[in-house]
């Protein structure tokens, strides 16, 4: 069994929280931002120097998502973790950043381009009706 | 923090009772959220941007150092940065909410590229267990290319 982490996902900027829900509840501060270039922090406890859990407040997974794996390769962080809320057990970090950029960024493509147009791709063609709008539909 | 706990705090639909909610939460724990800062610029306080596809209502605006208008937004300091302060027991940082103004105009630029700047207080915060912290704000720029406060959160600074 790994250590269990909470998790939670904010679609609006492809923001992740991972919580561990084993130790007592302590004020925390972000540590080690810098490092992993302000794409993913350790969440540290101020009264403890704990590490709490982790996050990515401020980035946004899915642009970051690569160089965050180059990032976690150099600077790994040991440990295997269960998260409930994805059916992960005895997973590593970057298994766990996978699993939440393949399930929660990379199946949003589609809008996600819409956010992040990509550079180059052709506009889609506009459909042209071929029959006249219903009256009820017809703006007055 | 529990997920009941998040569904509760944002389950309101409108932005003021969520923040109402919160404000009450963050009482019962021994905080206050802090009032409008006085150094912003309030001439567009209430209007409407799209941030992301969503839309967002101006609280204020500061012009930062590097000459940018960087907007703060109503629904994004609610439903973002308050609620990722509880939820990862930094609500003691919220009280240092009223500083983004000064840290946007006099904080040192740690990290600046063309869609993001990241600044870190000058000033050394004492937090809970008498740490030291700095506080950390996160600006982006949306895609119509408007600058936003992203995130303000508390960096330990040892």
């Amino acid at each position: 069994m790994g250590r269990p982490l909470y998790f939670r996902f904010d679609s609006f900027d492809n923001y992740f929280c991972l919580k561990f829900t084993d130790c007592p509840r302590e004020p925390t501060a972000v540590w080690q931002d810098d490092l992993y270039e302000y794409r993913f922090q350790l969440i540290r406890g101020l009264r403890t120097g704990e590490i709490k859990g982790f996050s990515n407040d401020g980035g946004d997974l899915a642009q970051d998502y690569p160089r965050l794996m180059e990032l976690l390769a150099q600077h790994p962080i040991p440990g295997l973790y269960d998260v409930p809320n994805l059916n992960l057990t005895d997973a590593t970090l970057p298994q766990i950043i996978t699993a939440i950029y393949e399930r929660y960024v990379a199946t949003r493509r589609a809008e996600l381009q819409q956010v992040y147009p990509v550079v180059g791709a052709q506009a889609p063609v506009l459909q042209v009706a071929d029959r006249p709008a219903d009256k009820s539909q017809t703006e007055e | 923090m529990t997920p009941d706990l998040i569904a509760w705090l944002t389950a309101p639909e409108d932005v003021r009772e969520r923040r109402a909610r919160m404000a009450g939460y963050l009482a019962n724990e021994g905080y206050l959220l802090p009032p409008p800062p006085a150094d912003a610029d309030y001439d567009e306080a209430g209007a409407t941007h799209w941030v992301r596809s969503q839309e967002m209502t101006v609280a204020y605006s500061v012009v930062d150092q590097g000459g940018r208008r960087v907007y703060h937004y109503v629904e994004h300091e609610v439903d973002h940065i308050l609620l990722r302060r509880i939820e990862r027991s930094e609500e003691w940082a919220i009280q240092y909410l009223a500083t983004i103004p000064s840290i946007l105009r006099r904080g040192r630029v740690s990290e600046e590229d063309p869609d993001r700047v990241v600044y870190l207080s000058q000033r050394v915060y004492v937090a809970p267990a008498g740490s030291k912290c700095r506080i950390r704000i996160i600006v982006q720029r949306t895609e119509g290319r408007r600058w936003y406060v992203a995130t303000l959160h508390p960096r330990w600074d040892r």
